[in-house]
């Protein structure tokens, strides 16, 4: 459309008449748009810009470098391992609470005494901190006077206490699962939201009809749900993405790079290695890969509204 | 028929079973957490495990509620910035959010669909991809090591949300209250302050409540952006109880334990709000 209005000038002209008719409802939305420009416009840009310079320790002057970044980048080793841990942390942190969520949305969607005050309980690990949920759940891991060991070794599991934290072979989950005991509960009051779009005639109708449990969340839970689901799923895997918090707080990235994703590799880059234009380059590249996921999400969003939730 | 209760008591059986291995789960690391800030030292470190503490040590909250410990002395500051900068950040984004809501609301002017879609840019980019770049404007500025500094780049994620909240509730209040006032002579701005501001009070409150408690919670920002200890917030000061060769495990518990306090007040107190804000927040769009 706006395409077309600089091709024929008297389009441009109804264009700008309809601005200028509705001048007096710019003010309102004024003060947000300078937010956003200066909080997000801009800061967007100059991530792009600086990802074209060199700059390092020793020459603190940035130089015009093109590509050079880019290509530093995609050739280091560290940038693919970063980029497998974090594909592995976000599917696995995103599924997982997504089971667990669904699994309480439905449990809590009986007939229970009590059920607002148990969901205010089960909520309580979204309310808290990153800080706290990553420090807590450190304390329980130790490897030597967790919660976890003492626990295992009690039941007789194990006889050796466990490196939760410190194998390289465990710590991926045990980050995994304290991510989805801190975001289950969003899944749960998503799919909540969801499940009470539902008709309960629907499942008397089923009922009537002799079909089982199975059968019901089948044809009619599950379809009802897609929606909220095709959301919550993208919103999920968008944080889970980006999250910063629980790696850095509970492992700093280690042991040797196993849990480093890309938040916490470019926040090291930026303010360890004082790297800032390949620090830039690669917030571009996983600002790009978002953006693209971003799509899903507007695109769920849209969908959503269609159905009128 | 027999069969048919036993399966239902065998199906609530299997609810029930379900429900107490969530709750376990959700609760157990907050009384963990607690137990393990009651307890003296020897204890912390038993096998098997102690839940409950042969006797009560409260020593690590007297230590940091009265700042004793020259590693807890900064804890009154550190909850004083808290509270400025969670406030701060809660009240700015309510101003900015508010009139643009309101116009995104009730207005239709050229514009608003790409306007519309800038505020979603939070949602899809990574808040690290702004930091860089806020950290060197916030240098340039000098607002390094301010609340103004970290009240303005919070701005990032309580702006969007702000406007999208309270667009979902103006949505839902019917402009004909407006209107009158309008016939009766009241300006349109005047309109907006006296009627339609009033009016969305619950949904104010819930923004409010929402966006207070990203910014008591939030991390990296505030990482990057303090680095004088005077200025760190209470997510920051905890680091105090890692040493050069230990940890103090139990001081560590008591701070989170304290640092959670507030945030659960809130929520229990207004968990309806929350709860509303929290959906709508992300169904709305």
């Amino acid at each position: 459309m706006q395409r077309k209005g600089i091709a024929f000038p008297g389009r441009r002209g109804e264009a700008w008449a309809l601005i200028w008719a509705n001048r007096r409802d710019y003010p309102y939305v004024l003060p947000a748009i300078l937010a956003i420009s200066l909080v997000m416009l801009y800061p967007l840009g100059y991530v792009i810009y600086l990802s074209f310079f060199r700059t390092s320790l020793f020459s603190p002057i940035p130089r015009f470098d093109g590509l050079g970044n880019y290509v530093r980048l995609l050739t280091s080793e560290k940038f693919w391992t970063v980029l497998t841990n974090t594909l592995e942390w976000t599917v696995g942190a995103t599924a997982l609470a997504f089971v667990w969520g669904l699994v309480a949305a439905l449990v809590l969607n009986q007939e229970i005494p009590g059920r607002t005050a148990l969901r205010n309980i089960l909520l309580l690990p979204y309310v808290i901190s990153y800080v706290v949920a990553g420090y807590v759940w450190v304390w329980i891991f130790h490897g030597q006077f967790g919660l976890a060991n003492s626990l295992l070794r009690q039941v007789g599991v194990i006889e050796q206490p466990m490196q939760f934290l410190e194998s390289t072979r465990l710590v991926m989950y045990t980050l995994i699962f304290t991510q989805a005991w801190k975001t289950a509960p969003f899944v749960m009051i998503m799919l909540t939201a969801g499940l009470q779009t539902i008709p309960p005639q629907l499942y008397a109708a089923a009922r009537v009809d002799g079909a089982g449990k199975w059968q019901q969340f089948r044809e009619i839970t599950w379809p009802h749900l897609l929606p909220f689901t095709t959301l919550t799923l993208t919103l999920q895997t968008l944080s889970n993405f980006h999250s910063f918090t629980l790696p850095w707080i509970m492992t700093g990235g280690g042991p040797m790079f196993r849990t480093h994703v890309f938040a916490t590799y470019i926040y090291l880059v930026s303010f360890s290695e004082l790297n800032f234009g390949l620090a830039s380059a690669a917030a571009v590249v996983v600002a790009a890969v978002a953006g693209a996921a971003g799509v899903f999400y507007v695109r769920s969003v849209i969908r959503l509204q269609k159905e009128g939730a | 028929m027999g069969g048919h209760l036993t399966r239902r008591l065998l199906g609530s059986l299997a609810v029930y079973t379900v429900l107490l291995v969530l709750l376990v789960l959700a609760l157990a690391p907050f009384l963990w957490m607690i137990s393990s800030s009651l307890k003296m030292e020897r204890e912390l470190y038993q096998y098997p495990a102690v839940w409950i503490p042969a006797q009560v040590n409260w020593e690590n909250y007297r230590k940091i509620l009265l700042g004793l410990d020259p590693m807890t002395a900064l804890f009154g500051r550190q909850a004083l910035n808290s509270l400025i900068v969670s406030f701060g950040t809660s009240a700015f984004g309510l101003l900015v959010g508010l009139p643009c809501a309101y116009a995104f609301s009730r207005f239709q002017f050229p514009g608003k669909r790409s306007m519309f879609l800038a505020v979603l840019l939070q949602n899809i980019f990574p808040l690290i991809a702004f930091l860089l770049p806020l950290y060197f404007m916030m240098g340039a500025l000098g607002l390094r090591n301010t609340y103004a500094g970290l009240i303005i780049a919070y701005l990032v994620f309580t702006m969007p949300l702000s406007v999208w909240l309270l667009k979902g509730f103006f949505d839902s209040i019917p402009p004909d209250m407006e209107r009158a006032a309008r016939m009766d002579g009241c300006t349109r701005f005047g309109a907006f302050c006296r009627i339609a501001v009033p009016l969305a009070t619950p949904g104010m409150i819930a923004t409010v409540i929402y966006t207070f408690t990203i910014a008591w919670n939030e991390y990296m920002y505030a990482l990057a952006m303090t680095s004088s200890a005077n200025m760190r917030v209470l997510q920051l000061g905890i680091n105090a109880f890692f040493r050069q060769e230990t940890t103090d495990w139990g001081g560590l518990m008591a701070w989170a334990f304290i640092m959670s306090v507030p945030i659960v007040i809130l929520f229990g107190a207004l968990q309806k709000f929350f709860l509303r804000a929290l959906t709508a927040g992300s169904l709305k769009y």
